[in-house]
């Protein structure tokens, strides 16, 4: 019982299911390895037991593997020997079981589901070799003691018999075992040469195996073969299986034609017969003339059948040694090849490791290159010789062959290489090859190169059983050069990233420097031009003053002109610099909100002057409920007078006209402002290059009317900068239109902090709205915003102002809470670095007052201590710098969590989910806060949901009958109409990389089963459904 | 009459900023370089002081400093008067103290409303000259 439970325990991962689950499989393997086989020399045991035999494999090897004792395994075997089974069917059974193994085993149970039916075949083959050894000598003792009640003198012949057929069964090494029979067959019954051939594997030769004596060592070590059905006694014998007797075969032998054995007169050849089926002859010399009677001939018949039976055991324990074997090298290979990165290396291993097994005298690796399409001799090794690696265009010899036709080739020997030769006469391998073995190398379905290997020193070296072995190496060879190629890619890939990202560094750190040169020069410039500038416009301002009080009216234009000279080069200096600001991003914008009405008629009194000069009249048209806009006043104001200054310099003698007004486009509200002229206009080429940098309509232009050619390009990326554009319409010799859109932005409840630069120009004068505005009656929108940092107040106040909200700032911990209670705010956002007390003692204190408790406070911090937050009772929780997309999501769904709220949304959230229970709870958690809910329990039912309304989004779980998870999105997603619906992931197991990647690309969140909780699961929903109707934020923002 | 200290080390923007200043009738002293800047805002007591930036000797920034250490003179206006126009030329001069900061070439209607604000802030009775 201890036994029992131990082995149990010792194999944590369960087997048994496992082999259960693939228990079919396995036992067509069997079935079919049983087909295969010479199976029985009982006609009764026959095709029809196949499936039960196969069946009963299946059963008692789970069972062993269930209960760990291997005497069931024993037993079994035994089974299989008195049901009359050879031991080439106990061998195919063990073949089919590895097959099974190396096509079905999981990477996880590779190592202990081999042991286990590598302990276990063992096993079966023991108790096999147990029973056939007792049915021997059980059926030897039967006719012994039934003889010897007849004949004494055949009795002591038996006797002897029986001694040689004890001594036999007990070797289960076959040369020992052979030699041993024939030494002791010669002894005792008196003989003069004993030899034993055996049948090879393509059952055409016979081969001397065992031969008694000196001279008969001799012979062995020469090496004798006999054609099976030549003149041979031998080969006949073993072609017709019957016993041969030459009584008087004279002065030479009929069997050995050999000047060591010169004294033979009698003859006898003995077929021997193992379950039906001849496998070698025992062939029997006297001295005497007339040597062998009848008698004998029965009694060497029964040796020979003991024997028989001795060398299928001792055959069928050498061949499990070499499965056993094989198996060890091909776990090692596998285990070698998949840690060998290094092409050459790998190469090297293999070759190794093939030479363990096999005479490898010629080994070599061809691959092919699927890219460039051409073959190379990787690896070619003679003789323990490398040779250098050659590319040849096309393989037109073996490799070729194999390669072509994708099929493992065996040429056993000289003959079977010569006939191949005659039918494809390129194909010549090496003279000295004796035989020969090739496979195609497939990975990823595709032949990437071909592995050959041949023998010099023996014929029918390699047999078909070799030639799958080969194959399964192949296999494994393919897949670690596959890796070890798209390794070397990969690592040349990464190579390539590095060097480039090393170039784009230095590319980086070069305009980085040239950027700074440039800012240097610039400020140098600037500086260098106004000291003398100064002097100039301020000289020429002083003497037009002192001319008027001296008397000097004459002087007073020409000063005028020096002064407007010197004006005009400090606004080229000016739009240099703020050309170079905003490209290095060091403009600023000062958001503030002022009267579009007062804007543009400030521009219509500055820009006067400039509209008269030529003779030009100047018309304002102004539309309705321009009202009030929150932007950069002074960029707007620059941009304006840029555009109106532009116009009167093209024009003369003409009209401009400023035109205001607000205008929808794009689902967005605009303000438009735009300046026409009826000017010289611009021709279609000019256009295209209007708006660069130092560019005028055309050269001749600066000479004509002056200017820079910086206004419009400053102009544009001013408007740029406050995310609106410029549009340009233009007639040559008729006219210009520029119109600029600007978004007419919310005015936000609190005035922004101004940043550190001022501009130049006067500032409308407003008044910053104060926190009172926001009362307790509307304080279902009001937020309060606590945080010290001035910038952190002001981003937050502008995005959620913009989403309609009310906000309400504090810059310490204990003016959040005083605030607070004044104010019952709909929610809170909370900084934790605060001064005086931090955001945790704020969050502790607001979730400890009764009355503040239910405000959902959003934690905002720089590191990430989510777990933190919620245990004291945080509604949520976002990481510094603070996305703003996110961040309203947030707000929105604390806003708008009340289940009436949420409930409006029509669209239901459509859940596939096949296990009952499970879809069941999700249903009700997500009734419970007062949304629809469909349920689909497949992929299938679940497109025919969405079909008939478009659910707000989708809970699934992936492994679905039918069509499963995957397939669904992958459906779903076809269709463009259906491609936004978000899509949580409820998965039980870890996904497949490939799978994840799936995923990541098409849903929301992935939530593991088991591992999140109802309200993670409810706010995602939530926060989906909000997105779901995010077009329409007024309904939630109610 | 209000008492200006126009600092200034370039011969030709001295003489034409100081002739404006006198034309909007103040009372103009001049110094050349910073060292003189502090040791005339002792000796002379200004109303108020136009500090060029780029000067010999002691810099526009540091005379600024060093008057603005002074308790008894910690409460004069400074008005930095440069050509140094870049964005952080503004923010270096008012981190020095200069109460203000106008570039060069000068727009004189500005400076001298400014130079009015200021007096005004200082000394009430000083805003009218």
């Amino acid at each position: 019982m201890s036994t029992v439970s131990n082995v149990m325990v010792e194999s944590p991962i369960h087997i048994g299911p496992w082999l259960l689950e693939h228990k079919a499989i396995l036992q067509s393997h069997c079935q079919s390895a049983l087909a295969s086989t010479i199976f029985s020399n009982r006609p009764e045991v026959r095709r029809s037991h196949f499936a039960r035999i196969a069946a009963e494999e299946a059963v008692v090897l789970s069972e062993y593997i269930e209960i760990g004792e291997p005497r069931i395994a024993v037993e079994h075997g035994e089974k299989l020997c008195r049901m009359g089974l050879g031991a080439d069917a106990v061998l195919g059974l063990g073949q089919a079981m590895r097959r099974f193994c190396v096509e079905n085993i999981p990477a996880d149970l590779d190592t202990q589901v081999l042991q286990k039916i590598e302990s276990y075949h063992s096993s079966v083959v023991r108790g096999f070799i147990q029973a056939n050894t007792a049915i021997t000598l059980e059926e030897q003792e039967r006719i012994r003691s039934a003889l010897q009640r007849t004949l004494s003198r055949y009795a002591i012949q038996m006797a002897v018999a029986a001694d040689v057929a004890r001594a036999a069964t007990s070797i289960l090494d076959l040369d020992e075992l052979l030699q041993t029979a024939s030494e002791l067959i010669r002894e005792r019954f008196n003989l003069y040469y004993v030899a034993m051939f055996l049948t090879d594997a393509t059952n055409r030769w016979s081969y001397l195996q065992a031969s008694s004596g000196e001279p008969g060592q001799v012979i062995l070590r020469r090496g004798h073969r006999l054609k099976i059905g030549g003149d041979s006694l031998v080969g006949w014998c073993i072609a017709n299986g019957e016993s041969r007797i030459a009584l008087d075969v004279g002065e030479k032998a009929i069997s050995f034609d050999t000047p060591l054995l010169t004294d033979i007169h009698s003859e006898m050849v003995i077929p021997l017969i193992s379950r039906g089926k001849v496998i070698g002859a025992m062939a029997i010399q006297s001295r005497h003339v007339g040597a062998f009677s009848e008698q004998d001939v029965a009694v060497m018949r029964i040796t020979a059948d003991q024997l028989a039976n001795a060398i299928e055991n001792a055959r069928l324990f050498r061949e499990r040694e070499r499965q056993i074997s094989e198996l060890a090298l091909l776990n090692e290979m596998g285990r070698a090849l998949s840690a060998a990165l290094d092409f050459d290396a790998l190469l090297e291993t293999v070759h190794q490791q093939v030479g363990r097994i096999y005479d490898a005298s010629h080994f070599s690796i061809a691959t092919y290159d699927v890219v460039k399409g051409n073959w190379t001799i990787a690896y070619d090794c003679r003789d323990g010789l490398r040779l250098p690696v050659v590319a040849r265009p096309k393989s037109t010899d073996l490799i070729g062959y194999v390669a072509q036709h994708r099929q493992a080739l065996l040429l056993g020997n000289r003959r079977e290489l010569l006939t191949f030769l005659q039918m494809h006469p390129d194909s010549a391998p090496h003279h000295s090859v004796r035989s020969w073995m090739g496979v195609p190398l497939i990975a990823a379905d595709r032949v990437v190169g071909v592995m050959t290997i041949a023998s010099t020193t023996q014929e029918d070296r390699y047999t078909e059983q070799d030639l799958i072995i080969f194959t399964t190496i192949a296999a494994q060879t393919a897949v670690a050069i596959e890796n070890a190629r798209l390794y070397e890619q990969l690592r040349r890939e990464l190579l390539d990233r590095v060097r480039a990202a090393e170039e784009l560094r230095e590319a980086k750190e070069a305009a980085e420097s040239a950027s700074r040169a440039k800012s240097t020069f610039l400020a140098n410039m600037s500086h260098e031009l106004r000291t003398p500038l100064t002097g100039i416009i301020g000289y020429s301002e002083l003497l037009q003053r002192e001319a008027t009080h001296f008397g000097y009216d004459d002087f007073v234009p020409d000063l005028r002109k020096i002064h407007k000279a010197g004006t005009h080069l400090l606004s080229i200096i000016n739009d240099v610099l703020d050309l170079s600001k905003i490209e290095s991003g060091k403009m600023q914008l000062f958001l503030e909100p002022f009267s579009i009405g007062a804007l543009l008629e400030d521009v219509q009194t500055t820009s006067a002057p400039l509209i008269e000069k030529n003779q030009n009249s100047l018309e304002t048209v102004v539309g309705e409920n321009l009202g009030i806009m929150y932007t950069d006043l002074t960029k707007i104001r620059q941009i304006i007078l840029n555009l109106l200054s532009n116009a009167a310099k093209f024009t003369k003698k003409g009209q401009v006209r400023l035109q205001a007004d607000r205008v929808q486009r794009d689902q967005k509200e605009w303000i438009r402002i735009s300046v026409t002229d009826s000017g010289i206009g611009i021709s279609p080429e000019q256009l295209a290059k209007l708006f660069q940098d130092f560019t005028q309509a055309d050269a001749s232009m600066t000479r004509k009317y002056g200017g820079t050619g910086l206004g419009l390009a400053l102009s544009l990326r001013l408007s740029e900068m406050l995310d609106g554009k410029i549009e340009v319409e233009s007639v040559l010799g008729q006219g210009s239109t520029f119109t600029v859109w600007f978004p007419a932005l919310p005015v936000p409840v609190e005035p922004p902090v101004p940043p550190m630069v001022q501009s130049d120009l006067p500032k409308t004068a407003y008044h910053p709205a104060q926190p009172e505005l926001a009362t307790k009656q509307n304080s279902q929108k009001t937020i309060l915003v606590i945080d010290d940092d001035p910038n952190t107040r002001e981003f937050l106040s502008r995005c959620l102002s913009e989403s309609g909200m009310q906000v309400i700032t504090a810059n310490s911990g204990e003016e959040g809470i005083a605030l607070a209670r004044e104010m019952h705010p709909a929610i809170i956002t909370l900084d934790v670095l605060l001064p005086g007390i931090d955001g945790w003692t704020v969050l502790a204190e607001i979730k400890g007052d009764a009355e503040l408790a239910s405000i959902p406070v959003v934690m905002l911090t720089v590191v990430d201590e989510r777990d933190r937050a919620f245990i004291l009772g945080a509604a949520d929780f976002l990481i510094k710098p603070i996305n703003y997309q996110r961040l309203i999501d947030v707000v929105r769904a604390q806003h708008s969590s009340t289940p009436e709220q949420i409930g409006q949304a029509e669209a239901p959230i459509l859940i596939v989910e096949d296990d009952e229970a499970l879809s069941d709870l999700l249903r009700r958690t997500i009734e419970d806060v007062g949304l629809k809910v469909v349920a689909a329990t497949n992929g299938r039912e679940a497109l025919d949901r969405v079909a008939e309304q478009r659910p707000a989004a989708i809970l699934l779980d992936l492994i679905l009958p039918e069509v499963n998870g995957i397939q669904f999105i992958t459906a779903l997603r076809t269709i463009p109409d259906y491609r936004t619906i978000p899509i949580i992931v409820l998965t039980a197991g870890d996904l497949s990389v490939e799978d994840r990647a799936c995923l990541n690309r098409s849903v929301e969140q992935i939530l593991r089963k088991g591992s999140f909780s109802r309200d993670d699961l409810v706010r995602q929903v939530r926060s989906m459904v909000l997105n779901y109707h995010g077009h329409a934020p007024a309904e939630i923002a109610r | 009459m209000t008492k200006i200290l126009l600092v200034e080390d370039d011969d030709m923007n001295r003489d034409m900023i100081s002739r404006q200043l006198k034309w909007e009738r103040f009372h103009v002293i001049l110094a050349c370089d910073g060292l003189e800047a502090v040791q005339m805002a002792q000796s002379e007591r200004p109303d108020i002081i136009l500090m060029d930036m780029g000067l010999p000797i002691l810099t526009g920034w540091q005379a600024t400093a060093r008057i603005k250490s002074l308790p008894e003179l910690h409460a004069i206006p400074i008005i930095a008067l440069t050509a140094f126009a870049m964005v952080e030329d503004r923010t270096k001069s008012l981190s020095a103290g200069c109460d203000a900061f106008e570039t060069k070439p000068v727009d004189f209607p500005r400076l001298i409303a400014l130079i009015h604000r200021l007096l005004a802030r200082t000394n009430p009775v000083m805003a009218t000259p």
